[in-house]
This record gives structure tokens, C-alpha cells and sequence, in this order.
């Protein structure tokens, strides 16, 4: 049987109790780091998505979510110490919503990005990303086709980055657009990624270390999981 | 590192400090003023892919290209760090 991972797609906007509820399982850490940032909305969010991290993966291990700890390793990516021998995990943010993987021993990496306006894709990908890439996002029919293509890629090679605990800079030319398999220089090491349908113009990649295909199970919705975006299944779970 | 070196070096830093300030205040609009000590991303929560429109855009108003190579999240804590890595890490175009 393939590996499997869990992806949920959960919103940051949530009402005043469900945040606190999300502050009160924090522990010291996440709550100076979450106190550190300046804008409420970015402050609110951290909080979120840090808290719905420990419902998820407490549920998963049946353990109480402010029981868990995590140490961030080199390059921020973090383990699960508490309990040892846990699954995997990997958290991503970006605008209104968060994601979050849960697999199992193969190292994960979890991206989510929101085209961002303002933001020049042709530019940016002409001037950090390899030739063939740039082409594509370049070759985008209108302005919403560039950003998206900048944003799946972008997307794709921090997935692989974060699953390999690598630096993000020297590996922006990664190619990750025709291949699910991607072979990363520092660390050396051969990853999977592929693409995890995502509604509202939000592009997601997860990638587990290691060559061998893995299924992907993805939930939309808050913790409690019912108020799905509009047109999405609760669950879309597909076989690679 | 040569006499004229050592003149034009502070000179670009306090340029890239100008030009990163006026583009985090505009991309990000923080509720305080930002400084040689805001950080990046621990108080502004600047984002990879703004990161890179960052440097983009400091490339462009300097005229300089940054080497990108060595970068690492230890050298983007505040403005004054990603300065410092700036001036040591570009050439001009």
C-alpha cells in the first residue's frame, strides 16, 4: 500500500472564542512569537494555524493538542519531539488560508500560496527561475494564468524545499514543473511533490521525501470541518 | 577591499536601508514605522514570495543584481541584517 498523507485546508478567519480557543493550546513559544508580529491579522493567523496544527495532530497521536511539542531544527523546519516517533508534520499560510500535512515517516513539506497582488510573476520568474519555467509563467494567456503558473511553482519548490529542510534562496531555479520526482542539491536528496486541488485561486503542493508514490487525502474547512468553501468535496482523496 | 571600496559600501547600505524601508512600509503597510531593527519576518511576517519581490524591486531601484546563493533565513532576521547581506552580496548592473 502506498505511503499516505493528510492534507486540510483550513481558513484563518475565525470567530473571537475559536481563537482564543486555538491561543488557550499554544505554548510559550508560539505565544511570543504570535505576540512578536505587528498586524492583528498576521498575529490572528499564526494563532490559527499553529493551534488547528495541535487539534490535528493530537487527534492523530490521541493526545491532548497543548501536550505536543515541536523543536525547529536548522533552517526552521520542524520535528514532533513530544510524543517521539510521531507523524510527520508541515505548516503553511498564506493570505486567508492555512494548510496543514499530517503523513507518516517520510519527511513532509506543505506549501500554500495566494497569487499576491501586486506582484510581478513574468519578473520574478525571469529573473530566479530557470529558463524553461520563466517561458512558461512568461507564455501565461493573461495576467490571472501568469500569476497562477508563478504561484504553482513557487508553491512546488517550497513544498520540496520544506520537506527537505534545505535553504529556499540557492534553489529557486529548482525545476519542479514537469516532474513530480525532484532531485534537490542541498541537501542532496530526491523528493516527491505534486499538486493538491485547492479552491479560490490558492495553489497547494505537498512533497514527502523519497522517490515512491503516495496517496493524498485533503479536508477543506475548520477544525470542527464543516463550513467548506463553496463547490469543493469535503474530501478529495486521490491515488498516484 | 580597496579605498574606494570602503567609501561607496556605507553609502549603498544606507540606499538599500532607504529602499527596503519605503518598500516594506508600502507592500506591507505596518502599524509602526520600520527600522534597521524590524524583523523581517518575526514581527512582519513577510513571506517568502514578498522576500523575493523585495529583492526584486531593490535590484531594480539600485541598479545593482543580488547574489542570492548564500542567502539564509539567519541573514534576513531584522532590515539591518539583510542590509548587511545585500551590500556584501551585489554587483552593480
Amino acid at each position: 500500500m502506498p505511503d499516505a498523507v493528510r492534507i486540510w485546508i483550513v481558513s484563518a478567519r475565525v470567530s473571537p472564542d475559536e481563537l482564543a480557543r486555538y491561543r488557550a493550546l499554544l505554548d510559550a513559544d508560539e505565544r511570543s512569537r504570535a505576540a512578536t508580529l505587528a498586524q492583528a491579522a498576521t498575529r490572528d493567523r499564526f494563532t490559527v494555524a499553529h493551534g488547528a496544527l495541535r487539534v490535528l495532530v493530537g487527534r492523530a497521536v490521541d493526545l491532548p493538542p497543548e501536550r505536543l511539542s515541536w523543536r525547529r531544527g536548522r533552517h526552521g523546519k520542524p520535528t514532533l519531539t513530544h510524543p517521539r516517533g510521531g507523524p510527520q508534520t508541515s505548516l503553511s499560510y498564506s493570505d486567508e488560508l492555512v494548510a496543514i500535512a499530517v503523513a507518516g515517516d517520510r519527511a513532509v513539506g506543505v506549501d500554500i500560496q495566494h497569487p499576491t497582488p501586486g506582484l510581478d510573476p513574468v519578473a520574478l520568474a525571469d529573473r530566479f527561475f530557470a529558463a524553461e519555467e520563466a517561458r512558461l509563467v512568461r507564455s501565461g494567456p493573461d495576467a490571472a494564468a501568469r500569476a497562477d503558473r508563478f504561484a504553482r511553482l513557487w508553491a512546488r519548490k517550497e513544498a520540496v524545499v520544506k520537506a527537505a529542510g534545505g535553504r529556499l534562496w540557492p534553489q529557486l531555479a529548482l525545476p519542479v514543473h514537469r516532474d513530480d520526482v525532484v532531485r534537490c542539491g542541498d541537501p542532496v536528496g530526491v523528493h516527491r511533490v505534486t499538486d493538491v486541488a485547492t479552491p479560490g485561486g490558492y495553489r497547494v503542493a505537498v512533497a514527502l521525501a523519497g522517490e515512491p508514490p503516495f496517496d493524498v487525502a485533503t479536508s477543506y474547512g475548520p477544525t470542527g470541518w464543516t463550513d467548506r468553501p463553496a463547490g469543493t468535496p469535503a474530501e478529495d482523496r486521490r491515488t498516484r | 577591499m580597496t579605498e574606494s571600496d570602503t567609501a561607496t559600501a556605507p553609502q549603498l547600505r544606507a540606499q538599500v536601508v532607504d529602499s527596503m524601508t519605503t518598500l516594506l512600509t508600502r507592500m506591507l503597510r505596518p502599524p509602526a514605522p520600520v527600522t534597521e531593527r524590524t524583523q523581517l519576518m518575526d514581527e512582519l511576517g513577510l513571506s517568502s514570495s514578498l522576500a523575493l519581490e523585495l529583492l526584486l524591486e531593490i535590484e531594480d531601484e539600485l541598479e545593482i543584481q543580488i547574489d542570492v546563493e548564500d542567502l539564509d533565513e539567519d541573514q534576513m532576521t531584522t532590515v539591518a541584517d539583510l542590509a548587511d547581506y545585500i551590500t556584501a552580496h551585489c554587483t552593480p548592473r
